[in-house]
């Protein structure tokens, strides 16, 4: 297991850390990990959370909880007060790690010392006993705005094999350098660590972003090697007329996390190939600890927009209505089977003694189709369901609802508590009236609605409605 | 309506603030709402209100209004103050 750390070589450098401008080696990661294991070990499993941010504590103080033998739930250090106190509240931690010493932050808790740099932790003056499953290893949000308190389990072995899959299929040597250019607390970010720390390579530490100033000054001073990024970090590269920056250590770049246009895929991998970089486009779920697929470089330029092939340990299939569909070009949900696959959601705190409920199977609720050369490719969700104050809003219904009271052509978009609708149509009062007709139907509030009209809809090459263009339309007000 | 005025619209607008926080010190990651996603919409509107292309040093560099006024003297974009 990664997190043991027991194949390292010792004096090999595991982590360079910004801010405090220091190296450290696997010995020295292992030799504290180690001592502060001890000042959590108790004989019964309990919960921690961490409070994430990129840095080697940080990292050190999650490796220990892990091999302390608790399950951690890691968090943004910088969670919205009201979802951080439900978290909180739900599922009542024992242990707590926070970048900032909180004087009165946490009043059930005590505070333990550790032998390094004011190092400390929160232990809960008096704990409860709840058990949790011996599987449970890691908790994460699936979103981190939605204010829900569920939660994905991970277990040892979800993490782990992840974690080898993803150095296999990226071919992580121990001289690879990759910086965090993602928060660890989102799976993306973590299943960088996790699989660098499998590979025994290194990982750079640091809290600027890409358009920070330093950061790139850094990136050429730790000979980085390797770079990961979102949609949205992609776009800020190209921004950022990424063909004109000079990274000689640049090795290989990821992206994951959503789907990344053609014409910026087209414009990475230009780059990618004139300056030898391997350039992987990915597709994971939370759900999947997180990678399920990944196009292999050498097939991107005729994949641009393919999810591509399971990740090695992993299948993926399609199925509708229960039934595999076999066959090229035929649309249905895409299955995923794999031994990261989670155990199961967790609501409350109860469910933390829960072993498995998935036996290896995840309907991620995309919907896909399967090219003559077994790619992958995502058309669409399933049920494009988003909730506002608690309620189920399937934005299809709307649409379509719309649509025939209206008469024209209509996208409805959601995201974080607003339902955005676009209506092809010149004349603004259809606006006025879609958005009549909606709170008269679900009784939604004004506030959370936004109505625009679009000459013109864009579509997909497909003939579907191209919704993440639209969504950018609204998002740059050219609406 | 001078530059000035123009480019506290444009930082008022990207970043969510009300123009008169729109001050010379406002900072970068000093205030949080000035994020990695804000400061490229910002970007973006920069250049199209002056109509000009900027270099990645520059953007990268834009890290407070004061230092955005300075730079933008680089692309003949004055300011009176």
């Amino acid at each position: 297991m990664f997190w043991q750390l027991d194949n390292i070589v010792e004096s090999d450098p595991v982590i360079y850390d910004d801010t405090e401008q220091r190296k450290f080696t696997y010995g020295e990661l292992k030799k504290l990990g180690c001592s502060f294991s001890k000042s959590v070990e108790s004989l019964q499993k309990q919960l921690a959370f961490v409070y994430c941010e990129n840095s080697f504590r940080c990292i050190l103080a999650y490796l220990s909880l892990l091999r302390a033998g608790h399950a951690v739930f890691l968090t943004d250090s910088e969670i919205d007060p009201v979802l951080g106190k439900k978290l909180l509240q739900t599922y009542r931690p024992d242990f707590i790690w926070h970048p900032h010493s909180k004087e009165d932050g946490f009043p059930e808790f005590e505070k333990i010392s550790l032998e390094y740099e004011n190092h400390i932790f929160y232990r809960k003056k008096r704990n409860e006993r709840s058990p949790i499953h011996p599987d449970l290893a890691i908790l994460l949000s699936t979103s981190g705005t939605t204010g829900s308190p569920k939660l994905v389990r991970l277990s040892y072995q979800n993490i782990q094999s992840n974690a080898q899959s993803i150095v296999s299929y990226l071919k992580i040597a121990k001289e690879e350098k990759a910086i965090t250019t993602l928060p660890l607390h989102y799976s993306f970010g973590l299943s960088i660590l996790h699989s660098y720390l499998a590979a025994g390579a290194q990982i750079i530490c640091t809290k600027k972003s890409v358009v920070e100033k330093g950061f790139w000054p850094l990136f050429k001073e730790q000979s980085c090697t390797s770079l990961s990024g979102v949609p949205y970090t992609y776009q800020i590269l190209k921004r950022l007329r990424f063909h004109r920056m000079n990274l000689p250590s640049l090795k290989n770049m990821t992206q994951a996390g959503g789907r990344l246009d053609p014409e910026d895929i087209q414009y990475f991998l230009e780059i990618a190939q004139s300056k030898n970089i391997q350039f992987f486009v990915m597709y994971g779920q939370t759900e999947a600890a997180p990678r399920i697929s990944y196009v292999p470089d050498n097939r991107l330029q005729e994949k641009i927009g393919s999810i591509g092939i399971p990740v090695p340990n992993g299948t993926m299939k399609l199925v509708q209505q229960g039934i595999e569909i076999f066959g090229s070009d035929k649309e249905g949900e895409l299955v995923f089977q794999g031994a990261n696959v989670m155990m199961g959601y967790a609501q409350e705190k109860a469910d933390l003694s829960k072993g498995d409920e998935q036996n290896g199977i995840l309907h991620t609720g995309d919907l896909a189709i399967r090219d003559k050369d077994s790619f992958y490719w995502i058309t669409g969700r399933l049920k494009r369901i988003i909730k506002i104050y608690g309620l189920r809003i399937n934005l299809d219904e709307i649409e379509q609802m719309l649509e025939s009271k209206l008469g024209k052509p209509v996208a409805c978009l959601g995201k974080d508590d607003i339902l955005s609708i676009v209506i092809e149509s010149n004349e603004t009062q259809t606006a006025q009236q879609a958005l009549q007709h909606v709170i008269e139907l679900y009784h939604l509030h004004r506030s959370v609605l936004y109505a625009y009209c679009d000459s013109t809809l864009p579509f997909t090459p497909s003939g579907k409605k191209n919704y993440q263009e639209i969504q950018s339309r609204i998002v740059n007000g050219l609406l | 309506m001078d530059n000035s005025q123009q480019l506290k619209e444009a930082f008022s607008k990207s970043l969510e603030l009300d123009i008169k926080d729109i001050t010379d010190d406002l900072a970068y990651s000093v205030n949080k709402q000035w994020d990695s996603i804000r400061h490229m919409n910002l970007v973006a509107e920069i250049e199209d209100l002056f109509d000009i292309m900027m270099d990645t040093e520059d953007i990268i560099d834009m890290s407070s209004f004061a230092k955005t006024k300075e730079i933008l003297g680089k692309y003949d974009v004055k300011f009176d103050t």
